[in-house]
């Protein structure tokens, strides 16, 4: 029995020093799965929460597409997401699948803008940093995504701040940054890091002529790795195309006429 | 304007002369009333903007005649009895239009009769600003008029019509007893009033309590702690005033003073109804955190500019699921959130500090928007409910059934090739579009790719780099807008990536810094045919 209590004390403190690793059973609750296989399956085992984890690339890498996709099966599963958009650099096209109204079980996806086009002069990122400590400490949302570009100005000071709002609350904080993947340790105060580029090979998907100049889509490959305690993981995943609606996937066009018994 | 569920769908509830001229009349919807004229101007019905407005204009209208009564919009009835030793209803007439003109109502018209309902059709004069109905001469002013003037329905006015009555006069030479079974209350009553049988009488004005409260320290103050306890204080007073009366504050305004001069003013929309001190409290101190005053102040106004009727309802009881973390989660499928109420008090108290300190737009949520344009193909709409249609409302448009379930059959397409990722990339845009420098490949006319893309990019400029476009895809060439700003753009998709031999062109200054643009890129490229030039808009991310 004394052998059992220290071996439990031992694998909290080895927690403690090395987080997600050395709980199981009902503690495990503490990780989020991503439904990500090579993400929640691999080392890291899903994404901790009440912790930082950074999301890095370069500019067009491939990272905010994982992350949609991560984000409609967080939604699909009942959980919030809120997405800090600090340079308002967001089509609300891409991300409307991810809020369906009608299903009432489903999560909430919310992005706050900083509505750069108006004639308000404001410190965007401050006010950014300000909202992402609001939403963490409202305990509202259970994912908190902030997204600051290409400034990477999270101070450790910060870093600290956003974690201690992060303890007492259930959100797990994703900082998405445009970053050199190649920079191969997380920032202080990160939990892990996950970076990502886009690679080849590039898949294609071709037009109604099937003449290989003709393409209609390009998506090409995306490779990552997970770095963990200083332990690193590869990963690479595949983006399905979207065909845009003049090529081949029309729908029946709806009857847009009145019916006459509406007069 | 008063929407129901969507712009399209807001029906026309009061129209200028202007709209009217154009065939707008009230009841039309928003489209079909664009579709008459496409240069409408709309402005979304706030009644109670419209009735605080009638009543500040009643009470200035008081000095006229002493007794005044509002009804509908941009109505008033006016007692003109016992004029004929001030001057004459002429004067009446004149003093009132004067009066209306000073708070910026010029274009009113006045009707003066025995009975209401005359005095209402005699105001709607077209060759007259005031029309006096002789004494005694109500149904002989009405008569000739046409049925069209009677508060009845449509419906009902046809009916009229097609049994031969056109004028009023018709309408009541017909006994009241052959209607009563063959219509309904309404034409009842309106065969009272053109008999000009009609009990609205003006009446003396109701005193409105005014909940305000002003605090002059005598001292300059500039502390917030100060400044939240003299809050504190006043709101104490004006809750409890408020739950007295069993109303509770809808917004809130502040004018701060130094001495005489008024120096900042604010108005703070709450997005609840409220009566609590602390709320109150809460709320004003995010204005104060989110806009700080400039000078410190001497005196503080505080007032509850807009308030209404307090009503209890049960709250929603929940059981929350904190209690269930200890379990096991093995699956995601299993790690259901609690269920975001958007009525709880955290998310109330939330969406209040945002709106205070970012503005009603700041937290929004993605729409589908049935437009062609990739930027307009979606919208983003503020999730706090009573701001539904603000501003981006003017180009929301809600898409069909038959393409949302043919988009989302797509989004949730199985397993792609080695994970389920949702389909396509994630465009993250460039505001405002970068233009770019373009080299064009050479290619033969004749070849039949030449069909679709004629402008083929060989290589453009990105952030003062030179990139080889190593894939292009076939243009979509989109266009529209044409009663706004009209839209020509050709929309490709670009592998760009980076070449040694296109290294010499670059900025030779920029080219030895290490720079974070990576190897391989895929942005959005447009040749805009109206401006004429090629723009990244954003690159997929």
């Amino acid at each position: 029995m004394v052998g059992a209590v220290t071996v439990a004390n031992l694998k909290r403190e080895l927690e403690h020093l090395f987080p997600g690793k050395w709980l199981s059973g009902g503690e495990v609750g503490r990780t989020l799965k991503t439904g990500v296989e090579q993400i929640d399956f691999g080392r890291s085992a899903g994404l901790l929460k009440r912790r930082v984890t950074e999301w890095v690339g370069t500019s067009s890498s491939g990272k905010t597409t994982v992350l949609r996709s991560i984000c409609a099966n967080w939604c699909a599963t009942g959980l919030n997401v809120v997405y800090i958009d600090t340079f308002d650099r967001l089509l609300a096209s891409d991300w409307c699948f991810l809020n369906n109204a009608k299903d009432e079980k489903q999560g909430r996806f919310w992005v706050l803008r900083s509505n750069i086009d108006t004639a308000i002069k404001r410190d965007y990122v401050r006010d950014s940093l300000w909202a992402c400590e609001q939403l963490i400490r409202s305990r509202v949302f259970d994912v908190v995504i902030l997204d600051l570009g290409e400034r990477n100005i999270i101070t450790s000071n910060i870093y600290a701040r956003l974690q201690r709002a992060l303890e007492r609350s259930k959100a797990t904080l994703i900082v998405l940054k445009d970053d050199d993947s190649s920079a191969q340790s997380a920032s202080w105060g990160t939990n892990s890091r996950l970076s990502f580029n886009f690679a080849r090979p590039v898949h294609f998907e071709l037009g109604l002529t099937g003449h290989s100049d003709d393409i209609a889509a390009i998506m090409p490959t995306i490779k990552g790795s997970i770095l963990r305690d200083g332990m690193t993981e590869n990963l690479e995943v595949s983006v399905a195309p979207y065909v845009q609606n003049r090529l081949f996937t029309h729908p029946q066009v709806p009857d847009r006429s009145t019916s006459k018994n509406r007069a | 304007m008063q929407f129901s569920s969507s712009i399209g769908r807001a029906k026309v509830l009061v129209c200028s002369r202007e709209a009217e001229r154009a065939n707008i009349y009230p009841g039309m919807t928003f489209t079909e009333a664009r579709a008459i004229c496409s240069h409408i101007v709309w402005r979304e019905y706030d009644d109670k903007f419209y009735k605080s407005a009638q009543k500040k204009l009643a009470r200035e209208l008081i000095s006229a005649s002493p007794r005044v009564s509002t009804r509908e919009s941009g109505l008033f009835y006016i007692d003109a009895e016992g004029f004929n030793r001030l001057g004459g209803e002429n004067k009446l007439c004149r003093d009132v239009l004067k009066l209306a003109s000073r708070y910026g109502f010029v274009d009113g018209r006045i009707g003066l009769a025995d009975s209401a309902f005359a005095a209402r059709v005699a105001s709607r004069s077209k060759t007259k600003r005031w029309y006096i109905v002789t004494p005694d001469c109500d149904t002989v002013f009405l008569s000739p008029l046409s049925i069209d003037f009677l508060p009845v329905e449509e419906e009902a006015k046809g009916n009229l019509k097609e049994l031969g009555i056109r004028t009023i006069g018709q309408f009541t030479e017909v006994p009241l007893s052959s209607y009563i079974g063959r219509f309904d209350s309404s034409v009842l009553n309106a065969y009272e009033l053109a008999c000009g049988r009609d009990n609205t009488q003006p009446a003396l004005p109701v005193h409105e309590k005014q909940y305000n409260c002003t605090i002059d320290i005598g001292s300059a103050t500039e502390s917030l702690r100060d400044t939240l306890f003299i809050f504190k204080t006043m709101l104490e007073r004006l809750t409890r005033d408020l739950q007295a009366d069993g109303l509770c504050a809808d917004e809130l305004t502040v004018w701060f003073f130094n001495d005489n001069d008024r120096f900042d003013e604010r108005t703070i929309k709450l997005i609840r109804s409220s009566s609590n001190s602390k709320f109150l409290l809460d709320v004003l101190r995010l204005s104060l955190e989110s806009k700080q005053l400039i000078r410190e102040f001497t005196a503080i106004y505080l007032s509850v500019s807009r308030f209404s009727k307090e009503y209890f309802e049960q709250t929603k009881a929940t059981i929350s699921q904190a209690d269930n973390s200890g379990c096991s989660r093995e699956e995601l499928l299993l790690t259901g959130g609690d269920e975001l109420d958007d009525s709880s008090e955290p998310v109330l108290l939330l969406l209040q500090r945002f709106i205070t300190r970012l503005g009603e737009e700041a937290l929004v949520k993605p729409v589908l928007n049935d437009q062609y344009l990739p930027e307009l193909a979606g919208v983003w709409i503020p999730v706090v409910s009573q701001s539904n249609f603000t501003s981006s409302a003017n180009s929301s448009t809600p898409v069909h059934e038959v393409f949302l379930a043919h988009s989302a059959l797509k989004t949730t397409n199985p397993k792609s090739r080695k994970d389920c990722l949702m389909p396509g990339l994630v465009l993250k845009r460039h505001l405002p579009a970068m233009p770019v420098f373009v080299q064009f490949k050479e290619t033969s006319a004749s070849t039949e790719v030449d069909k679709y893309t004629p402008f083929r990019p060989a290589a453009i400029t990105y952030r003062g780099h030179w990139y080889h476009v190593n894939q292009i895809t076939t243009p979509e060439k989109i266009s529209g807008m044409w009663w706004e700003k009209p839209v020509r753009k050709s929309y490709y998709v670009a592998l760009i990536e980076k070449k040694p031999e296109l290294a010499m062109l670059s900025n030779g200054a920029k080219s030895g810094l290490r720079s974070i643009l990576p190897a391989l890129m895929t942005v959005l490229l447009v040749y805009d045919h109206q401006e004429r030039g090629w723009f990244v808009e954003g690159v997929f991310d």
